[in-house]
């Protein structure tokens, strides 16, 4: 029964390879342990999946006499063990249910398929110290960039770069990228992504050079917008970001970015520690705070986020989160929020996640009192 | 936790040792063999076990060497079977480790001497593990919680919601071993919050509305890392005073919420040596409104 169970989890359900910032609490403090991109996301290395495989995923199902060994050498594309060194290919999909204003009239229920690409990594020189990565499936825009009439795009690459490791602490990386910034977590809809404006379709070119020495790890990026999107459009700028380990093993960090388009000019800076509390167990807090300066129009507009995320793991492969943020989008204004929520989040085997979240958000206002909002949201993400 | 014996232990221990009843009788005729055949040997292998001397092992013969032996698995199999760390534990425990010291002193069938060393600390571990202890705590959480009251007018009745946020400092006790924790917590609450409504022409607001009042919390939760993480259920009780004054027009009264109030809550709590921080989101039971709470605390 279990080997059935398996055979239809492994073959039937769709998957991307995903780790995230709070592995710190399996020991991981490093992205680039288990990522191509030293700073986090994006398609996994070897080591990653079978990190992923044998380290997070529940054991449960696959038959007792499998061993770890075998359980890893699943982790590869179609779960085959790669023959050749150079190239690496990924898949995955992710899609969710979300249950917007749960409990009042205009409670909705939709699908929303977040992502549904592939990956392609060109891997040469010793230690793989040159790689190529690609990436481009279907990625819809979020629904505020489809309503202001920015991006329609539903194909797009998220992703392409080429690195270079000039030696292990030195690496250049160049192409479409992520902004090294903050702590990438996974929740695009996390104040500390949305006011800093580093989330899902945030990418862009440039060059990063990464650095790891002695304790301290960081990356130092230049770029000049999403060259695929509209000029005018373009956020031009440089960010920073930079972590110490202390204790052994957590770590704290500092993150600074600046850039302009013809509209805009931001200016966002953080501060944030990851707290490693072994067997899986962790926390992330995040506060920052971004200035928004309109060009050549009113509403200048300072804002303030924290982010706290923590996490334990009862069981191999389930670990039960709270995510509670904190947003002050104006400090010209009296209202605050909070976003509150329990979450699990489940890899019933490798190439799987589940995952629940619910959202409460409570708004502060000396000038009115207003219900409680709720989300609810449930995730499927599979990669191959 | 049980570690290396002192020796007043170990001497404690050896004068106790000829009333002890074993419930091995062989064991208790090894010891005694150990304290009366071999008067010698024994005060030469006890001097240098106490004193860390070197023992010459050509002083000793095979069969002390091999009562020593017996005597040591002997206390093995009796700490091997207890169930729970008690007064023979702790009397046993010096004891095989003495024994252990004098094995290897005299460099006697080591490789299963280290072997059955290993198998009971690691029984030992488990047992400290299974031990239940109390833990007294201090501390204080940052909570927000909502309170329904409404507007009674002549004609309606409008619904009123306060949305509060205050603080909890409290003591709480907990009984717990390394898998799980079952606690109790009181502590006392002040805060404040606003409410704001309209009905009619009547435009009802207050803010800064003080509240005061206690929680009383049971909770059962599970230890998942040994940093001493956990996460579990907590039943509380609330108790929050708090006046929201009517309209000065006599026609409109406020009719406030219960004081008393029930709720189920997830909490989390991670520990930093004798620090924590602990994280509580829940329901009102039978009422719509939720309860969160952030707090830092110390272990006493």
């Amino acid at each position: 029964m279990k080997r059935l169970f398996l055979a239809l989890a492994l073959f039937i359900t769709p998957l991307a390879a995903q780790s995230y910032p709070q592995f710190i609490g399996h020991g991981y403090p490093s992205c680039m342990n288990c990522h191509y991109n030293p700073m986090g996301n994006g398609p996994l290395t070897d080591y990653g999946r079978a990190v992923g495989a044998d380290g997070i995923a529940s054991g449960a199902l696959y038959p007792k006499s499998w061993s770890e060994e075998k359980i890893a050498s699943l982790s590869g594309f179609l779960f085959r063990t790669p023959v050749q060194r150079h190239v690496r290919a990924q898949a995955n999909y992710r899609g969710m249910e979300m249950i917007s204003s749960v409990g009042t009239p205009s409670e909705k229920w939709s699908w929303i398929h977040m992502q549904a690409g592939g990956q392609l990594i060109l891997k040469f020189l010793e230690n793989d110290r040159l790689t190529f990565v690609g990436e481009i499936g279907y990625n819809p825009s979020s629904n505020s960039a489809k309503a202001s009439g920015q991006d329609k795009r539903k194909v797009r690459t998220r992703e392409h770069y080429v690195g270079y490791r000039i030696n292990p602490e030195i690496g250049v990386y160049a192409g479409l990228m992520d902004k090294a910034y903050g702590i990438r977590i996974a929740e695009h809809i996390a104040y500390s992504r949305i006011l800093p404006e580093t989330t899902q379709n945030d990418q862009t070119h440039g060059v990063m050079i990464h650095g790891l020495f002695n304790g301290w790890e960081g990356a130092i990026h230049g770029f000049m917008g999403n060259l695929l999107q509209a000029r005018d459009l373009r956020q031009v700028g440089a960010s920073t970001q930079i972590e110490r380990q202390i204790f052994n093993d957590h770590r704290v960090g500092l993150s600074l970015m600046s850039s302009k388009n013809d509209y805009v000019r931001l200016l966002s800076y953080s501060t944030h520690a990851r707290l490693s509390l072994s067997e899986g167990s962790a926390i992330l807090i995040e506060a920052g705070q971004t200035e928004r300066i309109s060009l050549g129009s009113r509403g200048d507009r300072i804002g303030r986020y924290a982010l706290l995320q923590t996490y334990t793991r009862p069981i191999r492969g389930l670990y039960c989160l709270t995510n509670i943020e904190y947003l002050k989008s104006d400090l010209s204004n009296a209202a605050t929020t909070i976003r509150w929520g329990p979450g699990f989040q489940f890899f019933p085997v490798q190439k799987l996640e589940l995952r629940t979240d619910l959202y409460q958000t409570r708004t502060f206002n000396p000038n009115a009192s207003t219900q409680d909002g709720w989300t609810i949201l449930f995730q499927t993400n599979v990669w191959l | 936790m049980i570690g290396i014996p002192s020796r007043l232990a170990i001497f404690v221990c050896f004068i106790l040792l000829p009333a002890q009843a074993f419930s091995a009788e062989s064991l208790s005729d090894w010891i005694k063999a150990f304290n009366k055949n071999h008067p010698v040997e024994t005060g030469k292998i006890k001097k240098a076990v106490n004193d860390g001397s070197e023992a010459r092992e050509n002083e000793f013969s095979k069969e002390y060497k091999e009562l020593l032996f017996k005597i040591y698995t002997g206390y093995a199999n009796k700490i091997s079977t207890a169930k729970s760390i008690d007064a023979s534990l702790n009397r046993d425990t010096p004891l095989f480790e003495f024994f252990r010291k004098a094995l290897g002193k005299l460099e006697y069938r080591e490789d299963e001497v280290d072997a059955t060393a290993d198998r009971i600390k690691a029984h030992l571990s488990q047992l400290e593990e299974r031990r239940y202890r109390v833990r007294w705590r201090g501390f204080i959480h940052y909570m927000s919680w909502q309170s329904q009251a409404s507007l009674k007018g002549p004609f309606e009745r409008t619904s009123l919601l306060t949305t509060n946020l205050g603080f909890c400092p409290g003591i709480g006790a907990s009984l717990e071993n390394r898998f799980w924790a079952l606690s109790v917590d009181l502590s006392g609450l002040y805060g404040s919050g606003g409410v704001s409504a309209i009905q009619g022409l009547v435009e009802y607001q207050q803010s800064q509305v003080p509240a005061i009042g206690g929680r009383f919390s049971l909770g059962v939760g599970k230890i998942v890392s040994s940093t001493g993480s956990e996460v579990g259920l907590r039943g509380s009780a609330l108790y929050v005073r708090q006046n929201l004054t009517s309209p000065s027009d006599p026609a409109y009264t406020v009719e406030q919420d219960k004081t008393l109030s029930f709720t189920l809550s997830l909490f989390s709590r991670w520990r930093f040596g004798h620090l924590y921080l602990e994280t509580d989101f829940g329901r009102t039971i039978a009422r719509p409104s939720t309860i969160w709470s952030i707090g830092l605390g110390g272990i006493l």
